[in-house]
């Protein structure tokens, strides 16, 4: 008997639960199993709420789904604290009141939000509940093929259908059947009394699309292991400076939930160089910072470290050790800026860093000297190769000018790599409250809101020649060199979104490149024609042995018409032998060919073989297959003949 | 010559190549010019060529892949978006009628890359990876297939408007014609892939089933005259019953806006466009999704991090979200069609607004793209 | 608090004035450890109370030290110079020191005992918390008879 799902039949009515659209194939009405039913659910006490038909339907998905492309569209006029936190800060004092909505919100930190976990993490829910039921239900399908036989009068209406005469019993028949189109990779159910039976292929479709959609939670696991165990920062690194792997020494630290201090490997690098290559137009070609790593290999007592290894590390080529990453991100200049007091005291002598201006090859930067009364600070403009003029001289020229009162500049727009030229530093002073209490500020940041400035422009070259100020400080840059900015992370759950990433593709192809297809196959005995006489013999082996060609009906009973519309005349030239359109004539033939067939033959067992197929994706890739899996039937008839007349 | 110059040549070529076919089309629409098709078909096969003429120069120029600057990367999409067209569009008789359409969106992008023009140079650090050539690739072919569905979408859902004006026409004008149903069953109603029109009172039973009428006559004519010359025959069969002539002078005005709504008659079917946009979203996808991923392998590799939520990933994202929206709204009854396109047509806003205004205004690790 | 109770780092460098350091130095009796820089905004803050109480326990055999963490010399002794601050501090360049000594950021307070430290204030802190914290373990001296 057929094995059928008891479901099976319900799934085909008009069953409310069920608000997927399920295709309909051209010409049945019932007892076809649909593959994207979802079964039955068991009436479980919570499967009554109000609410829960809601929380499995497609249709909630995709309206979770609009609303997620909604949300994820504010990132873009909103800025967001993760990806620039500057400008957040911007916001908050332009729009006070307006930030402050905002904020309540969550606008700035959309990612992070309330709502926004609350979309996909109801998507989630959604998705979770529909994918249970039918994951269960693919493990219970791979057990058996469930469809229902055909009866005669249902086979004609399949697309690709073929009717064929066999000399071999009916017995040897089926095996043969069943073992070519085990070859083909068909599945194939159980043959019932009357000598019918499915074979179906395709359950990769299905099978795809459950691993594609477990993937999302395989990398939410990832992306969780990442965000409690991981960690991410960034550093700045002048040449020659060394550091060490702890919390305190990055400039910009973010740790997982569970990644404490204890967690740093605590080794130590030197940043030996650093190298810009440029290309003949100015533009960069390679960024490489030369570091060397220092560790403490022996585990010694004293912790004393020695050289483990040297790495060029640069964009696309990270230093990898001990589990933690760096990534070359940019680079700059770093000046040495001294600042001695009327008696030439040193108040200041670091490296500062700078950062482009608006301006070509321009740089700004920041220095800061809070422990004088007033408190003073420096707006410095860097120009690495720039030319001094007076008025009167840059008048008559063309260029970009910067500068302050009775001084401008000319930067150099020289084509080609930037070098250091003449550079000049260009410090303006400010004098009062660095605001360090009261506004926000970073390192690099100068709130000039308490003070008063700038007072005056002082320049210095790195030829060494300084300015002294009115107050009487002296300002000299001395020296330039580059510095690095690496990103570091540790990142324990990358392997695991790695294989959700690969799971999600192979799932995602399988689900819409693989389409799902049905044969039906009909196989019972021939009486034999009493009024035969005729022996040709068998042995003859040649195409009378074949039968009706297969034939593909009429357009009409496509279930698209536009493929009908495309090749009706095309399909009719694949098949094996060539057929008019009219059923009528094609129905002569069979006969006509059947006829010839039983007058030759001697009286060899006669089977009827019908196979009928169709596709539920892709069908004319169907009617190839189809088209040549006939073939292929036919050879292996061909074959079986002449082994049986060879023996 | 330079392989640059000869590279910029052939883009000017492809263009100019394009508009005529574009015009070619037009011509069609509006004056039912002859042997457009044919222009059409030599226009836009030469244009593509030498677009990727253009394209190849590049890449042998400058010895990478021939897509580091927007106004290459634009080139590109279009160029994709041409070959969507020259092979699923322009051969099959039933769909060329918007051959010209896409051709016009190709010719816009590759408008505003020339705006954006800048002469192809190496590439800085960044981009100098076997990445560019995988990723962005990848990006190309799928934000191209995926927005020639998108406007093969947009496209139907004109056509669908104009069938449920027609239909909304046509029942108010039952009630006063006498002619209504004499000729409506002698017509297949779905005469499908070779009817262009769905004119007015003749054929409206098609308006009201999908496609499960008896095709009697279409079978017979199609066995008559196999191929391509019963198609058009059909076709023009079909163009000429489109303002029915036995309607007379009833109404002056709506004669008129018929005229002028004839070139929507010309559209495939609103199912032919709809299987089309369809496949294309189900063949695109998953390379946009493979795109979309490489991206984030490559960001992790290059910058130590893979997602970070900078403004083209956030739009990539959300040109994902949508289009697997749609592909759940196919799924779904009463998402398919209507609804389904219109998240389709969103998706490709969204394309858009990422190549432009993502590229162009807003800032952020990908601006290596911008100016 | 993943510091307490471990031992002081070892640790050979240079104080602010480029005089030698070594931790081995420092590991009996108790020890006040103070993680600063000239350019923290709460460093500054904390440190007239840091200097006053230094002051207070200057005969009570309580030690300080202070560990500069990313900066430069001068800056720092202008600092110093600037609050008074009556105890030495650790010119600690590379962060080596304060990463032994598991600091998050400044300002990160340290009392140390015999070589061990035993409690950790994380942040600002004033001359009461300070005072509070040395007395856990070092009680004050018998109040002179003012006779």
């Amino acid at each position: 008997m057929t094995p059928t799902r008891a479901g099976s039949t319900s799934s085909t009515k008009k069953d409310p639960e069920k608000d997927q659209q399920t295709t309909t194939e051209a010409g049945s009405g019932n007892n076809t199993h649909n593959f994207d039913a979802l079964p039955p659910v068991p009436m479980k006490a919570f499967a009554k709420l109000p609410g829960w038909k809601a929380l499995r339907s497609m249709r909630t998905a995709i309206w979770l789904l609009l609303a997620l492309a909604i949300a994820t569209f504010i990132p873009t006029w909103v800025p967001q604290r993760i990806t620039n936190q500057t400008k957040v800060q911007e916001f908050a004092e332009d729009h006070p009141s307006w930030f402050q909505a905002f904020d309540r919100l969550r606008l700035f930190d959309v990612f992070d939000s309330w709502w926004y976990i609350g979309i996909y993490g109801t998507l989630l829910f959604v998705l979770v509940n529909c994918l249970v039921p039918r994951t269960r239900n693919f493990f219970r399908q791979q057990k058996q093929a469930f469809a229902t036989p055909r009866e005669r009068k249902q086979f004609p209406s399949l697309p690709c259908h073929v009717e064929m005469q066999v000399p071999l019993s009916p017995e040897e028949t089926v095996s043969l059947l069943k073992k070519t189109l085990r070859s083909h990779r068909f599945r194939q159910g159980n043959l019932n009394t009357r000598g019918q039976w499915v074979a179906e292929k395709g359950h990769l479709r299905e099978g795809g699309s459950l691993v594609f959609h477990w993937s999302f939670f395989v990398l939410l696991l990832g992306m969780f292991f990442t965000r409690a165990f991981g960690f991410e920062g960034q550093v700045l690194l002048v040449e020659g400076e060394h550091w060490v792997d702890a919390p305190v020494n990055y400039d910009y630290y973010n740790p997982g939930r569970f990644f404490g201090p204890e967690d740093h490997r605590g080794f130590e690098i030197a940043h030996d160089s650093f190298e810009v290559r440029f290309f003949e137009n100015g533009g960069p070609a390679d960024f490489v910072s030369t570091v060397r790593v220092f560790d403490d290999t022996n585990n010694n007592a004293q912790g004393e470290k020695s050289q483990v290894l040297q790495k060029e590390i640069r964009v696309n080529n990270p230093l990898d050790y001990r589990g933690m990453k760096f990534y070359q991100i940019s680079w700059g200049w770093a000046i040495r800026v001294t600042i001695d007091d009327q008696n030439g005291k040193p108040l200041f002598d670091d490296w500062v860093p700078l950062f482009p201006g608006g301006a070509r090859n321009t740089w700004t930067g920041v220095v800061k000297l809070p422990s004088l009364s007033p408190q003073v600070g420096m707006e410095l403009f860097f120009f690495p190769d720039a030319l001094l003029l007076g008025e009167e001289e840059a008048a008559d020229l063309r260029g970009d000018f910067a500068g302050g009162e009775n001084l401008l500049i000319r930067l150099f727009a020289r084509p080609g790599p930037p070098t250091i030229g003449d550079a000049v530093l260009l410090a303006g002073e400010y004098a009062g409250d660095l605001g360090q209490n009261t506004l926000f500020q970073t390192v690099y940041d100068l709130r000039t809101e308490n003070m008063e400035g700038p007072l005056e422009y002082g320049l210095a070259r790195l030829s060494n020649t300084g300015y002294r100020f009115a107050d009487g400080l002296s300002l000299h840059a001395p020296e330039i060199r580059h510095y690095s900015v690496l990103r570091v992370k540790r990142d324990p759950g990358l392997w695991t979104v790695l294989i959700a990433a690969v799971l999600l593709m192979f799932g995602l192809t399988a689900s819409l490149y693989i389409s799902r297809r049905r044969l039906w196959v009909w196989v019972r005995p021939v009486e034999p024609d009493p009024s035969d006489t005729n022996t040709a013999t068998a042995a003859s082996g040649t195409d009378t042995k074949e039968t009706a060609a297969p034939r593909t009906p009429p357009p009409n009973h496509n279930s698209t018409p536009s493929q009908s519309g495309e090749k009706p005349t095309a399909t009719a030239t694949e098949s094996t032998t060539m057929s008019p359109a009219s059923p009528l004539s094609q129905r002569n033939d069979v006969l006509s060919q059947q006829h010839a067939t039983e007058a030759a033959a001697p009286r060899t067992p006669q089977t009827m073989v019908t196979l009928g197929g169709l596709a539920y994706q892709r069908k004319d890739a169907f009617e190839t297959e189809f088209t040549r899996l006939v073939k292929d039937l036919q050879a292996k008839l061909r074959s079986n003949q002449a082994h049986g007349n060879n023996t | 010559m330079s392989l640059l110059t000869f590279s910029d040549i052939s883009f000017w070529t492809a263009i100019t190549a394009y508009s005529l076919t574009v015009l070619a089309t037009f011509g069609h629409l509006a004056w039912k010019t002859k042997n457009w098709q044919r222009v059409s078909a030599i226009c836009a096969g030469s244009g593509l060529t030498a677009h990727l003429l253009s394209l190849g120069a590049i890449a042998l120029a400058l010895e990478r892949a021939p897509w580091g600057s927007l106004y290459e990367f634009l080139s590109a999409v279009s160029a994709l978006l041409m070959i969507v067209t020259v092979s699923q569009v322009l051969p099959k008789p039933e769909l060329t009628s918007i051959t010209g359409v896409l051709t016009g969106v190709a010719v816009m992008l590759m408008g505003i890359g020339a705006l954006l023009y800048a002469e192809p140079t190496d590439l800085q650090p960044a981009l100098q990876s076997g990445w560019l050539a995988i990723h962005v690739f990848l990006a190309i072919v799928g934000s191209g297939s995926l927005l020639s569905a998108a406007t093969v979408s947009f496209l139907y859902l004109r056509r669908l408007r104009y069938d449920e004006q027609t239909q909304k026409n046509l029942t108010d004008r039952r009630a006063d014609s006498p002619i209504t149903t004499a000729t409506a069953s002698a017509i297949p109603s779905e005469a499908p892939a070779f009817t262009a029109s769905v004119p007015d009172h003749t054929f409206h039973r098609s308006l009201v089933t999908e496609g499960n009428a008896s095709s009697v006559l279409l079978s017979r004519s199609l066995s008559a005259a196999a191929g391509k010359e019963a198609g058009t025959a059909l076709l023009e069969k079909n163009q000429r019953d489109t303002i029915d002539p036995t309607k007379e002078n009833t109404d002056n005005k709506q004669h008129t806006k018929e005229a002028v709504n004839a070139h929507k008659t010309r559209l495939p079917s609103a199912k032919r466009l709809d299987t089309l946009a369809h496949r294309l979203v189900t063949f695109s996808f998953p390379i946009w999704t493979l795109a979309v991923l490489m991206g984030a392998v490559w960001g992790e590799q290059a910058w130590g991090r893979y997602w970070g939520w900078d403004p083209k990933e956030t739009m990539s994202f959300i040109i994902w979200v949508l289009f697997a929206g749609y592909l759940h709204a196919r799924a779904t009854r009463g998402w398919k069609g209507k609804r389904s396109a219109v998240l389709a047509c969103w998706g490709g806003g969204a394309i858009l607004f990422n190549f432009l205004f993502v590229n162009l205004v807003i800032s952020g690790l990908h601006s290596y793209s911008g100016f | 608090m993943s510091a307490t109770n471990r031992p002081l780092p070892d640790f050979q460098g240079t104080l602010l004035d480029t005089s030698a350091f070594d931790t081995a130095e420092w590991r009996t009796g108790t020890l006040l450890v103070n993680v600063w820089g000239s350019w923290c905004a709460p460093c500054i803050r904390e440190a007239p109370h840091l200097a006053q109480t230094a002051n207070s326990m200057a005969e009570e055999n309580v030690r300080f030290l202070g560990v500069d963490i990313k900066d430069n010399r001068p800056a720092a002794q202008q600092f110093e110079e600037r609050y008074s601050i009556p105890y030495p501090s650790v010119f600690d360049d590379a962060g080596a020191f304060a990463a032994g000594l598991r600091v998050i950021a400044p300002p990160t307070t340290f009392l140390v005992q015999d070589g061990t430290v035993r409690t950790v204030i994380m942040g600002e802190t004033d001359s009461s918390t300070i005072a509070c914290v040395v007395r856990q373990i070092s009680p004050p001296p018998p109040a002179k008879d003012p006779l």
